[in-house]
C-alpha cells in the first residue's frame, strides 16, 4: 500500500495525506473494471548508466531506477577511487498499461573519472518500506584523455567504441557510436555502420551528455546498435558514418568575442555539410565449438531460460491444446528459433507461431514466445512429451540444454480420435510435413535457365488479340449456322437467295451468248430469268410463270402499268425467237442487256417493297 | 516419275542450296553462341556461390548483379535474397526472394525463406499470406493466362464444332459445358490472381529506420518510421520522392532511394540503384 501512497504522492506532490474514502474510491475504480492494479508487487532496483567507455574529464549519467516504490532520501554513492558523483535530480513516471500500474522514481547523477583504468560503480544500497534492495555493480572503461578523440579544435567528431575485442559468431555486444559536438548541428542523419561481417540490429535514439576535452565543452549523442558477428575470424568492425550541417567556423581573432557572441555566430554564419566517420575496431570472431553440439541446437548465442505452459490440460482426442513455450534472456533474439520436437505420431500439430517482444531498445534482450497448437490423437497419452531447447553460452563457453519435463495432460475419449488433423495455416500445406526451419534455406547450387523476364500476357496486345481468332471463328459458325437453319425454315426466302445466284449467273451468260449471236438461247435465257425473278415475286415454282401471269396476277396485285408493259414486250420478243427464228446481230442482242438488267432489277425491288408490306 | 536435276561442271551451285547452307551456319553460331554464354553464366554464377560461401556476401551481391543484366532465373534472384539476409540486408532479401516467388511461385524453398525473413521483420506478423491469397499465388499470372486461355479455345472449339455439324452437337454440348465449368474456375482463379496482386504490398523498405514524412520534402515534418523490410504499398510519385501506405493504413513520403518496388520494369533500376560498396556490410 506504501508504494500506491508513492504513485499516489507522484501525481499530487503537495499531497501527503488521503482521506480513507477517496483512498477507496480510487482503488475500487480498477477493481471495478475487472482490472486489479498491480501495487503490491515488491520493488525493483537498476542502475544503468549511458556509455561504459569514456575519457578522463567526460562526464557520464548514471540513472538508477525504483520500481514500485521509492525510499524516503535520494540513494547516496559512495565515491570510489577515479570516479565522482554528482547528484542530479529526480523523476517520477507512473504507466498504466491493460490495467496493469507501474511507478517508478529515477534518480540522475553525473559520473566524471578522474583517473584512467578499468573502475566498477559499486552496487548502491537503497531502503525501500523498511526492506533492502541493492542495484547491479557497473563497469567503466576510462580511457585517457585525448587518446582516441579528434584533434581538440574539431567542432564535431565520431568515436566508435565497442566493449569488447573478441566475440563468438552469433553473439550480440553492443557498439556506441559517439558524436561529440561543439557547435549547433542540424539536419543530423542516423550513423550508418559500413563493412562486412557483421550484423546489426535497430538503432536506437540517441542518449545526450556533455563532456570536457581540453577547453572545449562538448555536447556528445550517443547512439547505439547491436553486432552480430556473422563469421569467425579477425573481422574488422566499421567504420561507422554520418553527416549533418555546421555553421562555418569564423577566424576571429577576438576569442573572448567569439565566445561571447558564438550564438550568434552560429545562427547567422553560412552552412555546410560535413562528413564524419569513426576510425574502425578489430573483433577477433570466435567459432562456435563442433563438438559436444546439442541435437536441439538451433543457433541461438546467448543466455536464456525457458517456461512452458498448455491449456487446457484436459482435452478430447481430437480436440486442439495450444503449448506456450516461452525463452526468455539476452542474445540475438532473432537467432533463437524452437528446435523440432519429437512429437511422434501421438500428436498431430499446426505450425509454430512466434512473437519477439524485446526488453531493452536495442533488441539484445526479450523474450520469444512460441505458440504450438497439438492435436492428440488417441486417449491413451497422458502427457505431453518434454521440451528441449538449446543454445551457446558465450560466457560460460559452453553448450547449454533447457528441458522441461513431461506435461501431464488428460484426453478423453473422442469422435475424431486416431484421426489426424492437419490444420491449414499461415503457408504450409496441409500435405506437406512441418518443418521448423532455424534459418534461411542454402542457396541454390544451379543457376536455373537465364530468361528475359516475362511481360505480363493478359496485358500484352497480342495475346489479346489472340484470343480474336477462336471467337471470330465461333461467330462464323454462328451465323453460318443461323443462316443454314433461316434456309431451311424459309422457302421464300431460300427461292430469293436462289433467284439472285441465277440472275446472276444468268447475266454473265447473256453476255456470252450475245457476243456469240446465239439468238435462241440468249431468249431462252432472259426468258428463264424473268420466270425467276416473277416466281421469287409471286412466290410460285418460276416454271409456272407465263406470259399470263401478268394480267391475272401483277395487275391486279397493284403492280406498276409501265412495267407489266415492259414485261409484255420482253415476253413478245421471247416467243419470236422462239416461234420466229431471224437473225439478230450480236450489237442488237448486247443492246438489250441493259433493258433486261434494268427490268430484272425493277422486279427485284418490287419483290422486296411487296415483302417489307407483308 | 523420278527426276534429276543435272548441273554442268564448274558452274555456280543451286541458289536453294547456299541458302540452306548459310542458314545451317547461322543456325549453329546462334546455338554455340548460346552454349558458351549459358557456360559462362554457370561459371560465373559458381563463383558468386563460392563468394557467399566465404561470407564475402557483398562480393557475392556484385557478382549475382551482373548476372542479372537482361536475364535472370529464379534461382539467380533466390540466391540474391539469401546474400542480402546474410548482409543484414533484409529488405533487399524480401525484394529478391518476391520476385523469385513471382517467376517460380511453387518453389517451396523460396516461400519458407521469405516466410522466414518476413517473421523477422514482422516479429511474428505476417500479413497477406493465408486463404485465398495463398490459393491465387500457386501458379504465375502467365501460367493462369494460359491455363484460361486454353479452356476458353477448347470451350469456343466445342460450340463452333456443335455449330458447324448437327451430328455433333451432343457431343459438343457436354464438353462445351466441361470446358465452360472450367474456364469460368480458371478465369475466376485468373481474375483473383491480378486481385492479389493489385492489392498485396507493392514495395519493400530498403533502408533501416526510415523516416516517413508528411510530404516529399526533406523539410517535411516526420509522420511515422519503417523499419528495413517493412512492405508497403505505392500510392503516388513525385520527382525523388514515393508516396507510400503501410499495413495500418498510414501514408506519407518517403525518399526513392530508400524503397525498391516489386515490378520487373524496375529490376534494372533496383540493380542499379544498390551499390555494395555504399551499403552496410555484414
Amino acid at each position: 500500500m506504501s508504494s500506491f501512497l508513492f504513485f499516489l504522492q507522484s501525481l499530487w506532490p503537495g499531497s501527503s495525506r488521503f482521506k480513507p474514502g477517496f483512498l477507496f474510491f480510487l482503488v475500487a475504480i480498477p477493481v471495478l473494471l475487472g482490472r486489479t492494479a498491480d501495487v503490491s508487487a515488491a520493488a525493483q532496483v537498476s542502475a544503468t548508466i549511458d556509455t561504459q567507455t569514456l575519457a578522463v574529464g567526460e562526464i557520464a549519467r548514471l540513472t538508477v531506477n525504483c520500481e514500485g516504490g521509492a525510499p524516503a532520501q535520494p540513494p547516496i554513492i559512495r565515491e570510489t577511487q577515479g570516479l565522482s558523483f554528482i547528484f542530479n535530480g529526480q523523476t517520477d513516471q507512473f504507466t498504466m498499461i491493460n490495467g496493469r500500474v507501474t511507478t517508478s522514481r529515477s534518480y540522475t547523477y553525473a559520473v566524471r573519472p578522474t583517473q584512467e583504468g578499468e573502475h566498477e560503480i559499486p552496487p548502491i544500497s537503497i531502503e525501500i518500506d523498511g526492506r533492502a534492495y541493492k542495484t547491479n555493480p557497473i563497469k567503466i572503461n576510462v580511457v585517457p584523455p585525448g587518446k582516441t578523440q579528434q584533434p581538440s579544435d574539431s567542432v564535431a567528431f565520431l568515436r566508435l567504441v565497442t566493449p569488447t575485442t573478441s566475440a563468438y559468431v552469433g553473439e550480440s555486444f553492443p557498439v556506441e557510436i559517439q558524436l561529440y559536438l561543439r557547435v549547433q548541428g542540424e539536419d543530423l542523419h542516423f550513423p550508418q555502420m559500413q563493412g562486412e561481417g557483421f550484423v546489426y540490429g535497430p538503432m536506437a535514439q540517441p542518449a545526450r551528455r556533455q563532456a570536457q576535452i581540453g577547453n572545449h565543452q562538448y555536447r556528445v549523442l550517443v547512439f547505439r546498435t547491436m553486432a552480430v558477428p556473422a563469421r569467425s575470424g579477425q573481422v574488422v568492425l566499421g567504420p561507422a558514418e554520418t553527416s549533418l550541417v555546421v555553421p562555418v567556423q569564423r577566424r576571429t581573432g577576438n576569442r573572448l568575442g567569439r565566445d561571447w557572441f558564438g550564438m550568434a555566430d552560429d545562427l547567422f554564419a553560412p552552412k555546410q555539410r560535413i562528413s564524419l566517420t569513426t576510425e574502425t575496431a578489430t573483433i577477433e570472431v570466435l567459432p562456435l565449438p563442433a563438438e559436444n553440439q546439442p541435437a536441439y541446437f538451433t543457433g541461438a548465442v546467448g543466455s536464456y531460460d525457458m517456461a512452458v505452459n498448455v491449456s487446457p490440460k484436459e482435452v478430447k482426442a481430437g480436440d486442439p491444446l495450444t503449448l506456450n513455450i516461452q525463452i526468455a534472456g539476452k542474445g540475438p533474439l532473432d537467432r533463437v528459433n524452437l528446435p523440432a520436437q519429437k512429437w511422434g505420431s501421438d500428436f498431430a500439430s499446426y505450425p509454430v507461431k512466434s512473437n519477439i517482444e524485446t526488453t531493452d531498445s536495442l533488441g539484445m534482450s526479450g523474450l520469444v514466445t512460441f505458440e504450438q497448437v497439438l492435436i492428440p490423437q488417441s486417449s491413451a497419452l497422458g502427457e505431453i512429451p518434454e521440451i528441449s531447447f538449446s543454445f551457446f553460452d558465450p560466457v560460460e563457453r559452453e553448450y547449454r540444454t533447457l528441458t522441461h519435463p513431461p506435461i501431464p495432460i488428460t484426453v478423453l475419449p473422442g469422435p475424431a480420435e486416431g484421426r489426424a488433423q492437419f490444420a491449414t495455416r499461415g503457408e504450409t500445406p496441409a500435405s506437406e510435413p512441418i518443418e521448423i526451419r532455424s534459418d534461411v534455406a542454402h542457396i541454390k547450387a544451379r543457376p536455373g535457365v537465364p530468361a528475359v523476364p516475362p511481360a505480363l500476357w493478359i496485358a500484352q496486345p497480342w495475346f489479346l488479340a489472340l484470343q480474336s481468332i477462336p471467337l471470330a471463328l465461333f461467330i462464323a459458325s454462328l451465323v453460318w449456322r443461323k443462316r443454314e437453319e433461316n434456309w431451311g425454315s424459309n422457302p421464300a426466302f431460300r427461292r430469293r437467295q436462289q433467284t439472285e445466284q441465277t440472275v446472276i449467273q444468268g447475266m454473265d451468260k447473256l453476255q456470252f451468248l450475245a457476243q456469240q449471236e446465239e439468238r435462241e438461247a440468249f431468249f431462252a435465257t432472259t426468258f428463264r430469268l424473268i420466270q425467276s425473278r416473277l416466281g421469287a415475286l409471286l412466290n410460285l415454282p418460276p416454271h409456272s410463270i407465263t406470259e399470263a401471269v401478268i394480267e391475272k396476277e401483277l395487275r391486279p396485285d397493284g403492280v406498276s402499268p409501265v412495267l407489266c408493259d415492259r414485261l409484255h414486250g420482253i415476253f413478245q420478243l421471247c416467243n419470236q425467237a422462239r416461234y420466229a427464228p431471224a437473225g439478230n446481230s450480236a450489237g442488237e442482242l448486247t443492246a438489250l442487256i441493259p433493258e433486261i438488267a434494268s427490268l430484272l432489277e425493277e422486279l427485284r425491288q418490287t419483290t422486296l417493297e411487296k415483302e417489307a408490306t407483308r | 516419275m523420278r527426276t534429276t536435276a543435272h548441273f554442268p561442271l564448274g558452274s555456280a551451285p543451286p541458289r536453294h542450296g547456299s541458302l540452306g547452307l548459310l542458314f545451317l551456319c547461322l543456325l549453329l553460331a546462334v546455338c554455340s553462341s548460346q552454349i558458351l554464354a549459358s557456360a559462362d553464366w554457370e561459371l560465373e554464377f559458381e563463383e558468386a556461390n563460392r563468394l557467399y560461401e566465404q561470407g564475402q556476401f557483398n562480393q557475392a551481391i556484385a557478382q549475382y548483379q551482373a548476372l542479372s543484366q537482361g536475364q535472370v532465373s529464379p534461382e539467380l534472384l533466390f540466391n540474391l535474397g539469401n546474400a542480402h539476409y546474410r548482409n543484414g540486408q533484409k529488405g533487399w532479401a524480401i525484394y529478391y526472394y518476391r520476385m523469385a516467388l513471382d517467376l517460380a511461385p511453387r518453389d517451396r524453398d523460396t516461400r519458407e525463406n521469405l516466410r522466414f525473413v518476413r517473421e523477422q521483420v514482422e516479429q511474428g506478423f505476417v500479413s497477406g499470406s493465408g486463404g485465398w491469397r495463398r490459393l491465387a499465388r500457386v501458379m504465375t499470372l502467365n501460367e493462369l493466362s494460359l491455363l484460361a486461355m486454353a479452356a476458353g479455345w477448347v470451350l469456343l472449339g466445342f460450340l463452333t464444332a456443335g455449330n458447324l455439324k448437327k451430328d455433333w452437337r451432343e457431343t459438343s454440348r457436354s464438353g462445351a459445358i466441361l470446358t465452360g465449368i472450367l474456364f469460368g474456375a480458371s478465369a475466376l482463379w485468373l481474375g483473383t490472381a491480378l486481385l492479389d496482386r493489385a492489392t498485396s504490398p507493392d514495395a519493400v523498405v530498403i533502408a533501416p529506420n526510415v523516416e516517413v514524412r508528411y510530404g516529399p520534402l526533406e523539410e517535411s515534418k516526420p509522420f511515422f518510421s519503417l523499419n528495413d523490410g517493412a512492405e508497403i504499398t505505392k500510392l503516388d510519385h513525385r520527382n525523388l520522392w514515393v508516396q507510400v501506405q503501410d499495413r495500418h493504413g498510414r501514408s506519407g513520403w518517403l525518399p526513392r532511394a530508400k524503397v525498391a518496388l516489386i515490378n520487373w520494369n524496375e529490376l534494372p533500376s533496383q540493380l542499379e540503384s544498390f551499390h555494395p560498396s555504399r551499403q552496410n556490410g555484414g
